[in-house]
């Protein structure tokens, strides 16, 4: 049988064949008797296949859905309220830390007077001279 | 309610309009769910995550198509990934023992009778899942040729030639284990 013939034949039952094919399928279907039953047996497995009948879910199905939406709303909403927890406490740490970085800059200021990055931040002025020589004793001790 | 109003209620957090879509659509998608893994204990789970999925991009869905095909194709998907699961785990398509092919009566009067139906649907089971798909949407749910390559989202020619392998592909499983010379 011709593999075209056979193609055509399953193609007839999910799509309208033109003129021409079907002509040339009903002709070829009239002629052969293996054709014949080619589509007889298709058409019963095709039969078995559309009236199987599938079980339905569980009786609670819809239930148990609601209540997986419902489950992962609440970790949905957990979460978030875990972040905006974090965000808050984050915030007021830094908030606090910017409050006492102020306050010991303007305290720098006040005690030495001096507006240099030392002075601002509180380091002791130590001159060329001087580093060297701590240098030099670190390195002898 | 209709359709408009659950999904309307749904998209605002009404679960009782949502209760109604589930119940209207459980079914069709059971159709489906267990059409393409058999029944089985993950065929309930994957029907639970259809509707949960569908709830969660409910805001984003613009109705382009009906919510029983948008449901079907969450469905799908869902089941093409469990399937995926199953062959990862070496379980998918579970052998039939000898055993029980033998208690298949090898008849050569066609496949009209009882017992051969059962062959029919093992024969299914055997079909790798883009085969499998098609035959579920098109011949179990009833889809048309076009609506099962919207789902599938597939050139309707490659539809029509899934079909025509599959049906040969479940030909020659029969032939093969009834030992039909046809």
């Amino acid at each position: 049988m011709k593999k075209k013939l056979i193609k055509m034949l399953c193609y007839s039952f999910d799509a309208r064949l033109s003129p021409r094919k079907h002509k040339k399928l009903a002709e070829a279907l009239h002629n052969s008797a293996g054709l014949r039953a080619e589509k007889k047996y298709l058409i019963s497995i095709r039969e078995i296949i559309t009236r199987h009948s599938t079980p339905a879910f569980s009786p609670f199905f819809t239930r148990k859905v609601i209540d997986g939406i419902e489950n992962r709303n609440f970790i949905q909403k957990n979460n978030d309220t875990l972040y905006i927890q974090m965000q808050s406490l984050f915030r007021k740490i830094v908030l606090v830390a910017g409050v006492l970085f102020i306050t010991m800059i303007s305290y720098n200021i006040a005690r030495t007077g001096n507006f240099s990055l030392e002075g601002v931040l509180g380091f002791p002025k130590i001159t060329l001279a001087e580093n060297i020589e701590l240098v030099t004793n670190l390195y002898w001790e | 309610l209709n359709e408009e109003d659950c999904l309307n209620g749904a998209r605002n957090g009404n679960h009782d309009a949502y209760r109604q879509i589930i119940n209207r659509h459980k079914q069709k998608v059971a159709h489906t769910i267990f059409g393409m893994l058999g029944n089985c204990s993950e065929a309930e789970d994957v029907g639970q995550e259809t509707f949960i999925m569908f709830f969660r991009s409910l805001k984003s869905f613009r109705a382009d198509s009906s919510i029983g095909t948008y449901l079907t194709r969450i469905a799908i998907n869902l089941c093409l990934n469990e399937l995926n699961r199953r062959k990862r785990n070496r379980k998918l398509f579970q052998r039939i023992s000898d055993a029980e092919f033998s208690a298949i009566p090898n008849s050569k009067k066609g496949i009209n009778e009882k017992e051969n139906e059962q062959l029919v649907y093992q024969a299914l089971d055997h079909l790798a899942p883009k085969f499998r798909s098609v035959i579920v949407l098109r011949l179990m749910d009833g889809y048309s040729t076009r609506e099962t390559a919207q789902i599938l989202g597939i050139p309707s020619g490659t539809v029509l030639s899934r079909l025509k392998r599959a049906q040969q592909k479940l030909k020659h499983f029969i032939i093969l284990k009834t030992g039909e010379n046809r």
